[in-house]
């Protein structure tokens, strides 16, 4: 072949080759549309929104964390709290979106399915609304659920009550979601002013202070309207006593924990002893500050995250397998080395009134001078799936 | 029909509450009838279920591709639908591809239109990321649920359009199984096979479950507030565990550990097959 016709034919191959390459380049289109700038803007509207709403003060900018929060109070307060992304969100424009919490003259919309004739909703929604400041017809509604609030109870076997009973059940059938600390006054006011009940006591000018005196009546009418019911003492043991074995989850395995940050003391003075930190960061007694008995509710997680298994106020549960075991015990009105610093320990509290003689503390009496109580509550919630995630 | 329209149009499957993806690359495309690529169900305010399709065409002759939208009230089969029903048809496209990205949960559907190569992406906003792992529909409830991580944490987004009808929500504060006005929403037969899908979402005052059967599919469950354990009402649930410690007809007798009474009454199998308190 001559030296013309194979320079003819290089050439004519790599014609070819990038021909094919240029073709092969065709995957890219003309028009890329991400749905439309629109959805686009949407998109993000909802990420800050979801993100605000979710994190609370953790990701906003200085002015408002110092508007809309108390720096003595947790984060975990703002989170999911209508009042806070109210005074965070409310008339702000985002991304071409102005929000709007407020609904029918009210300073929000709680939809909870107990009150509402509107069918399909989740059981308790914030509704909010998003209009778009260019196209009204763009406009959206949004609901947020409360997704911060509680905590999922691991599927296995559980012991329920003191070291001596013998008597397990297991949540492998259903799954469980248990509220991280108790009612506030603030879930309070919010359910008293959208749903109108009356004859409810709160503290209206500490709102992230616990509800201390609903009648066990109402602390179940609470819980059902936000599509829950009052815990049970058997959760309450669960998310408090540490497993004997995280790993083994399906056998009756002896449980030996009678404090909630160790499975291996035997003697509550004994697990005291040990700890060589303030004792006030495992469980809030008399001994403590004054301060640390106010936000004692939003303290010492358990091993599921659930905060103030023991110390701190007084707790009411619904207990079907020793009804006149109600009430947890182990609080501020008592000292540590109380009897009722163990757990599975439980007292009863008569579900009506806040006096001594409402209570029945089975001969340990709470220091003298208390003679007056208020009582926390918390709200879990059983859900079915048809299979497992 | 512009490219604007498309998107909006089709950016209703944003509110879709269940999804089944029918194939997540280009779909086996049967020339000379409509394909379905994605058909979904859309929970609207007033409970009524819409259902929504996205069918591809072929025309082996003429080589003319369409892609069109349906949404009823009443389901139908994706595949079957004719021209005339649906609601919008995109006529005259070419080498139409349709894949779900599942990293971004979106759709994605490319075709040539007049000439130029055009790509919409669907943002799915209510369905959750974990999902897409299965070819499978996925139930309300499951999506309603806490566990479900969605797309925007906490956000659900609600569809444009909204009914004034009333709603279906079941039972009463007032229903008592012990009065036996408490309605089923959720139920196995004699042989633990599901005959009455999970409905109890649509509970106004939440449900509780029943033991008695000993099925592991499931247990029955009523709408109303749980007072499980009270006299002439359902026992509690002990657990699984304790169901398969028995056999199947065990567990509805007196001395039966798959539940429990309030201290001080007796477990009882009724007619029904329900562990009640005496």
């Amino acid at each position: 072949m001559k030296k013309n016709h194979i320079v003819i034919l290089f050439l004519f191959i790599i014609g070819i080759g990038t021909f094919f390459a240029f073709f092969n380049g065709q995957n890219v289109p003309d028009t890329k549309v991400q749905a439309g700038a629109g959805v686009v803007s949407f998109e993000k509207v909802l990420d800050q929104i979801s993100r605000t709403w979710m994190s609370g003060a953790s990701q906003l900018e200085q002015a408002t964390v110092k508007k809309c929060t108390k720096e003595e109070i947790p984060n975990t307060f703002y989170q999911c709290n209508p009042d806070f992304l109210k005074c965070a969100l409310q008339d702000k424009v985002l991304h071409g979106y102005r929000i709007n919490l407020s609904k029918h003259g009210k300073e929000f919309k709680i939809y909870s399915k107990s009150e509402e004739s509107d069918g399909n909703w989740p059981d308790y929604a914030l509704l909010v609304e998003l209009k778009n400041i260019e196209d009204p017809k763009l406009s959206r509604e949004i609901l947020l659920t409360d997704e911060c609030r509680s905590l999922y109870l691991p599927r296995r076997v559980y012991h329920y009550g003191k070291l001596t009973q013998k008597w397990n059940w297991d949540n492998f059938d259903r799954h469980i979601f248990v509220d991280k600390h108790v009612v506030t006054n603030r879930d309070i006011r919010e359910w008293v002013d959208q749903t109108e009940v009356k004859n409810i006591k709160f503290n209206e000018s500490e709102l992230h202070l616990p509800s201390l005196y609903l009648t066990s009546e109402q602390m179940e009418n609470f819980c059902r309207y936000r599509g829950k019911k009052v815990l049970k003492a058997e959760v309450f043991d669960a998310i408090s006593i540490l497993p004997f074995d995280n790993a083994v989850v399906d056998r009756a395995q002896e449980f030996n924990s009678i404090v909630p940050w160790s499975r291996k003391e035997q003697s509550v003075s004994k697990a005291w002893q040990k700890i060589k930190k303030d004792p006030c960061k495992k469980a809030v007694s008399s001994e403590c500050k004054l301060e640390e008995k106010e936000l004692a509710h939003f303290r010492n997680p358990s091993w599921t995250g659930h905060y103030m298994v023991m110390g701190g106020y007084l707790e009411y549960m619904v207990n079907m397998i020793h009804p006149r075991r109600n009430l947890k015990v182990s609080s501020m009105y008592f000292e540590r080395l109380s009897p009722w610093f163990r757990l599975g320990e439980r007292a009863f509290w008569d579900g009506d009134g806040f006096s001594f003689r409402n209570f029945n503390w089975r001969g340990e009496d709470p220091l003298k001078e208390f003679r007056n109580f208020g009582v926390t509550f918390r709200c879990m919630k059983e859900q079915y799936y048809h299979e497992s995630f | 029909m512009s490219l604007s329209s498309i998107i909006a149009i089709l950016s209703l499957v944003t509110q879709l509450s269940t999804l089944k993806i029918l194939k997540d690359k280009n779909p086996l495309i049967i020339p000379n009838s409509w394909t379905p690529i994605l058909e979904g169900k859309v929970d609207i305010a007033d409970r009524k279920k819409y259902y929504v399709c996205l069918s591809y065409f072929k025309d082996s002759q003429t080589k003319e591709e369409k892609l069109a939208y349906l949404s009823s009230p009443v389901r139908f089969n994706c595949a079957n639908k004719l021209e005339k029903n649906f609601e919008f048809i995109i006529p005259k496209l070419n080498n139409v591809t349709f894949k779900i990205v599942k990293e971004e949960n979106t759709a994605e559907i490319s075709f040539i239109n007049k000439g130029k190569f055009e790509q919409v992406y669907i943002p799915f906003l209510n369905i959750p990321l974990s999902l897409w792992s299965k070819d499978e529909t996925f139930d309300s409830e499951v999506l309603a649920s806490e566990k479900v991580k969605r797309r925007f944490p906490g956000v659900l987004v609600l569809p444009q359009e909204k009914s004034d009808r009333k709603n279906e929500l079941m039972g009463e504060l007032t229903d008592r199984y012990s009065k036996g006005n408490t309605k089923v929403c959720h139920d196995f037969n004699s042989k633990c096979v599901e005959t009455m899908a999970f409905e109890c979402d649509q509970c106004r005052y939440g449900w509780f479950s029943v033991v008695g059967r000993g099925c592991e599919e499931g247990t029955r469950k009523f709408c109303g507030v749980d007072r499980c354990g009270h006299k002439n009402e359902p026992a509690c649930q002990r657990g699984f565990i304790h169901k398969r410690l028995k056999s199947k007809n065990d567990v509805c007798s007196p001395e039966s550990s798959t539940a429990y009474c309030k201290n001080g009454l007796q477990l009882m199998c009724n007619s029904q097959k329900v562990l009640v308190c005496i």
